[in-house]
């Protein structure tokens, strides 16, 4: 059976580790990138079966990564959007460009695989 | 002498002669001191780079460790098992170096702020599992200050509740940096810690520090606020004043004494928050204080004082709210009581700057059809002459505080005149109109000059109060005027509507004009008398769907009562209701009125076809004309009773509700049940019902529950239970149960087997699987590591090594054999406090490593795990139990076993069970030393 294949973008290492090691556990193939330049090299070559994004990423945000999937790559894929609390413009603005989903710093990685799992079972 | 001087200077100004190789020696030197200095700060800022490099690269390396520590399950796979074991070692090996701790802890600390739940919980457990609270510890020893707060932040980031004790004790450091740390780690480390804070803080709490308190309760899981009044009496004013704020918070309006206490305070901060909370609290009886402290108060204070008054205060306040407005030289304060006035009385004062000066509005004199008089609305200077203007000086304030009682009666009059078709309310000149009010009095002078020729029409022919009219004396009150007697004044509707004017006191003294004589014109509201009864020309309506809700009930007694009889008693029945139809049935009328209704009355049915009852309206004749005997009946009855006006004349509709009501009616035959006492031919055979006391009631429901769900491990417990019983039909319950659970327990004994071997099982051992690719030092590494991580299932595992073919780690694997069984059965002797032999009581002493002695080979075998059903003492299993586990470590971990040596024997794999490889042990040494 084919793993689905996971983006994440999230340029804090140590989030990103755990998050990476969690989501693997969980069964997914996951791709990581610390920067929205690698995010958006990525995307031009690959298709995942689901982002999931910080917002706060050096050289290209999660907002913009969002308008880039949704506008130039015409693309579907979910995404789920990172975003620390308190910063709910971003996550409104995410929403509007097409955001599936939005979890909040602190993360809890249980709780993002479930989230993951349920935008997966919704395609 | 200057000349001189000066020639003296110049001759000194000569330059000196400096010897060339100093400068030499000088610029080498300061030369040197750049090269060293750029040299330093080359070395620093790559020594600064590289560490900053070995960190990044030694995080990422540790994190990885980390992810795999905090999702680590016992289901995992035996290949992340064995990674998690090699993670274990190699973070042991790793926290030896105070930089790898240092890191570790770095790393930690920034997961806790990024990770939430369950993760959070597990980060914090493995920091204190790795031991790195220590060094949090170590830093609470420091001389430095900043150390001290840093290691109090670590361990309240971390959660290490062990270290409140510690903590608590640098509540009242001299250092404030120290102490707020401090303060805050009592606070989140345990629900109790506010307390604690609270009782022992001796210093200035701030304001910041306070709201970061607040935050950290308000976040902390299931903490219960205490009772924060306990702290209103703290000597320590901050303590009071944050209480004061938590009690608000948590509205605990539990203290209300104790804040209308604290309104006195001196600090000025305690009494605002103090005087908040009464607000909060809606705290009335502290209004009398509130007016008492006013004047000592600054104008903050003052102000909060007002905004209470004017959210809990009545009436009464306004006095003394005037009289602040007056005397009072801070604008905002005397502003905040023109507010509090104007809340607790809705536009009592109006505005009065800047307003223009109007002309008196010259009132058209309406027609008075009655004699009655008006009064014109009394001036200023009538005002200032009524006794209360000793307390209240009226002519400062506008004259709408007057009017306002009237006002609160008008809104009935203005509907009484929109019901009597009178022109608008908004045309109405209400305060004009009327003329007095409760607190001003009628001076008879200027009465009479006031009077206005007025054309009333009462039409309603009140009884004009005239005591009233006449007294000049005001109702102390100010409620019992009536001014239901007072005329409607309607004003013309082609007259120009005069605006109400809202014109202050002020400009009302300066008003010396009398008002002009008004023409009130009253219209007259006819009364019209509605038409109770209607003529009798006219057929009376009714809407029988008013009615339909009655049922009619008659009662059977075939024998007793003929139709007519029946029928009669029914129209009785009815008429004492009066204003309810007479009904009466059809087939009860005689034979030639149902003659003489049949065809009709089939008609009319048909034609009701499709309509519900209330769709018709029923003319219904009086009863007397139908039925006379039921009007002397009724009269005999009721004597003094009307005739009934509602009777019908239409007899066809009659009919048709006969019919219908024939449908409704619901005949229920009772079956006459003789209370006789019936023989019981059976009686003897129905067993009398048993009622249990409630512990046999208890035993009962217990023995069902065991009898429904238990098995034959429940037979230790009926057996205690039936040693304790005296009830011999519990006994016999129990006898049975027992009985039951040993025939079904020997019917299934492979069950049991099945349970057995499952214990027998041999355990895997996640070691076997490293062991397999790894060089020979590696192995002893693990080995040296086994102890610590390892548990009984690496016992077989071990025990497998004692026949390596290298020596070295036949050896180490013998000595960690060792310290593993001691580990183990301190382990197995702590989880079963029960156990009766500890290690040190253990036939064989392990850590002297004797020879073996002769007896211990010849011990019994290990008992079977099986539960003896014919003991009466369950503790006794317990102790059989760890009695036959601790003879299976002895016999197969004895020091013979241990000391013998194998030369490059085959590693035996760990196919068989657990206890069959321990049977097997000593047959295997025997075989082996016999070649």
């Amino acid at each position: 059976m084919n793993k689905k294949t996971l983006l994440l973008a999230e340029d804090d290492e140590l989030l990103a580790s755990l998050l990476n090691f969690r989501l693997k556990k969980g069964g997914y193939e996951v791709n990581h990138r610390t920067n929205g330049k690698m995010v958006k090299e990525y995307l031009l070559e690959n298709t995942p079966d689901i982002i999931v994004s910080d917002i706060m990423m050096p050289y290209f945000s999660g907002i913009e990564l969002i308008s880039f999937v949704r506008h130039e790559l015409k693309s579907q894929v979910p995404i789920i959007i990172i975003s620390s609390a308190g910063n709910e413009e971003n996550v409104l603005n995410a929403f509007e460009l097409g955001a599936n989903d939005f979890i909040s710093k602190p993360v809890s990685p249980s709780e993002l695989l479930v989230r993951v799992a349920r935008e997966l079972n919704k395609i | 002498m200057l000349k001189k001087i000066t020639y003296y200077h110049l001759a000194n100004i000569t330059a000196p002669k400096i010897d060339t190789e100093l400068l030499w020696n000088l610029s080498i030197v300061f030369v040197g001191l750049a090269i060293v200095y750029f040299i330093s700060v080359f070395v620093v800022r790559n020594k600064i780079s590289a560490t900053a490099s070995i960190t990044k690269q030694r995080k990422r390396e540790l994190s990885a460790m980390i992810s795999e520590f905090l999702f680590y399950d016992d289901s995992d796979d035996v290949t992340e098992k064995s990674s998690y074991i090699s993670s274990k070692l190699e973070i042991r090996e790793l926290l030896k170096t105070p930089f790898n701790r240092k890191v570790l802890v770095e790393i930690l600390l920034d997961l806790r702020k990024d990770v939430s739940g369950d993760t959070q919980t597990r980060l914090f457990e493995l920091y204190q599992n790795l031991g790195l609270e220590k060094d949090a510890f170590e830093k609470l020893q420091s001389w430095r200050w900043e150390v001290i707060s840093k290691g109090i932040l670590e361990l309240t980031q971390m959660q290490v509740e062990s270290a409140y004790g510690f903590i608590t004790k640098f509540i009242n450091h001299k250092n404030s940096t120290i102490r707020k740390q401090a303060e805050i780690a009592t606070v989140t480390l345990k629900p109790e810690g506010i307390n604690y804070f609270l009782d022992t803080t001796r210093y200035k709490i701030s304001e910041w520090q306070q709201l970061k308190l607040l935050d950290v309760i308000r976040n902390q899981k299931g903490f219960v606020p205490p009772k924060f009044r306990v702290w209103l009496t703290s000597k320590n004013k901050h303590v009071v004043l944050f209480a004061l704020r938590l009690i608000k918070y948590y509205n605990q309006n539990d203290a209300n004494a104790s804040l209308i206490e604290l309104v006195k305070h001196k600090n000025q901060q305690i009494k605002e928050e103090a005087i908040a909370c009464i607000k909060e609290f809606y705290v009335v009886e502290a209004i009398p204080v509130l007016k008492s402290v006013f004047n000592k108060c600054a104008t903050d204070t003052k102000i909060a004082i007002l905004g209470t008054i004017a959210e809990l205060g009545s009436t009464d306040d306004i006095e003394f709210l005037r009289m602040v407005e007056e005397n009072e030289s801070n604008f905002s304060v005397s502003s905040k009581a023109l507010t509090a006035i104007n809340t607790i009385s809705p536009e009592s004062v109006m505005p009065t700057k800047d307003i223009e000066k109007t002309e008196s509005y010259k009132e058209p004199v309406t027609e008075v059809t009655s004699t009655r008089t008006t009064k014109e609305i009394p001036q200023t200077e009538e005002v200032e002459a009524t006794p209360f203007s000793d307390h209240i000086k009226v002519e400062e304030l506008p004259m709408e505080n007057h009017v306002e009682p009237i006002l609160e009666t008008m809104p009935l009059r203005a509907s009484d005149i929109l019901e009597a078709g009178a022109n608008t309310p908004e045309n109405i000149p209400m305060e004009e109109a009327i003329p007095t009010t409760p607190k001003v009095p009628l001076n008879g002078a200027d009465e009479d000059q006031a009077i206005l020729s007025i054309e009333v029409i009462d039409a309603l022919t009140l009884p004009y109060p005239k005591k009233k009219e006449a007294s000049t004396e005001i109702d102390p009150e100010g409620k019992s005027l009536d001014y239901d007697f007072l005329p409607i004044v309607v004003a013309p509707t082609t007259d120009i509507n005069p605006p109400i004017k809202n014109t202050s006191m002020s400009d009302s003294k300066k008003n010396k004009e009398k008002l002009h004589r008004m023409e009130v014109q009253f219209e007259e509201v006819a009364f019209t008398k509605p038409q109770e009864e209607p003529s009798e020309t006219e057929t009376p309506r009714f809407d029988i769907s008013q009615i339909d809700f009655l049922p009619l009930v008659v009662e059977e007694d075939a024998t007793a009562i003929t139709p007519q009889m029946e029928n009669n008693a029914l129209k009785k029945e009815i008429n004492e209701f009066g204003f309810l139809p007479i009904v009466t049935d059809n087939e009860s009328e005689t034979a030639d009125d149902i003659a003489a209704q049949a065809n009709e009355g089939a008609q009319k049915i048909e034609s009701l076809e499709g309509y519900t009852l209330s769709d018709f309206e029923v003319n219904f004749e009086h009863v007397e004309n139908l039925t006379p005997f039921l009007n002397e009946t009724a009269k005999q009855t009721f004597p003094e009773a009307e005739p009934d006006p509602i009777a019908t004349e239409n007899e066809d509709v009659m009919t048709w509700l006969l019919a219908l009501n024939e449908l409704r009616e619901i005949e229920v035959d009772y079956e006459v049940i003789s209370p006789a006492k019936e023989e019981k031919p059976f009686a003897d055979l129905i067993p009398e019902p048993v009622y249990y006391d409630a512990h046999e009631a208890y035993m009962m429901g217990l023995l069902d529950d065991l009898e429904e769900m238990g098995d034959h491990r429940e037979i230790p417990l009926l057996r205690e239970l039936l040693a304790e019983e005296s009830e011999s039909f519990i006994k016999h319950r129990i006898r049975g149960l027992i009985d039951q659970f040993s025939y079904t327990k020997n019917l299934n004994p492979t069950k049991a087997k099945e349970e057995d071997r499952a214990v027998q099982l041999p355990s895997f051992s996640i070691f076997a699987d490293l062991f397999k690719n790894i060089d020979q030092e590696s192995k002893l590494v693990l080995l040296g590591e086994i102890v610590s991580v390892g548990d009984e299932k690496e016992i077989d595992f071990l025990d497998g090594l004692l026949e390596d073919p290298d020596p070295k780690i036949r050896k180490k694997a013998q000595h960690a054999l060792k310290l593993l069984i001691e580990k183990v059965s301190k382990k197995s002797e702590f989880e079963k406090p029960a156990a009766p032999k500890p290690v040190a009581e253990l036939p064989i002493d392990l850590s002297s490593l004797e020879p073996i002695a002769p007896t211990a080979t010849a011990k019994s075998k290990p008992k079977p795990h099986t539960v003896p059903t014919t003991t009466e003492n369950p503790e006794l299993l317990d102790f059989e139990f760890e009695l036959a586990d601790t003879e299976v470590l002895d016999k197969k971990y004895d020091e013979k076993t241990l000391n013998i040596e194998v030369n490059g024997s085959e590693v035996v794999s760990d196919e068989g069970s657990f206890f069959d490889s321990i049977i097997e042990f000593p047959k295997k040494i025997i075989g082996k030393l016999h070649g």
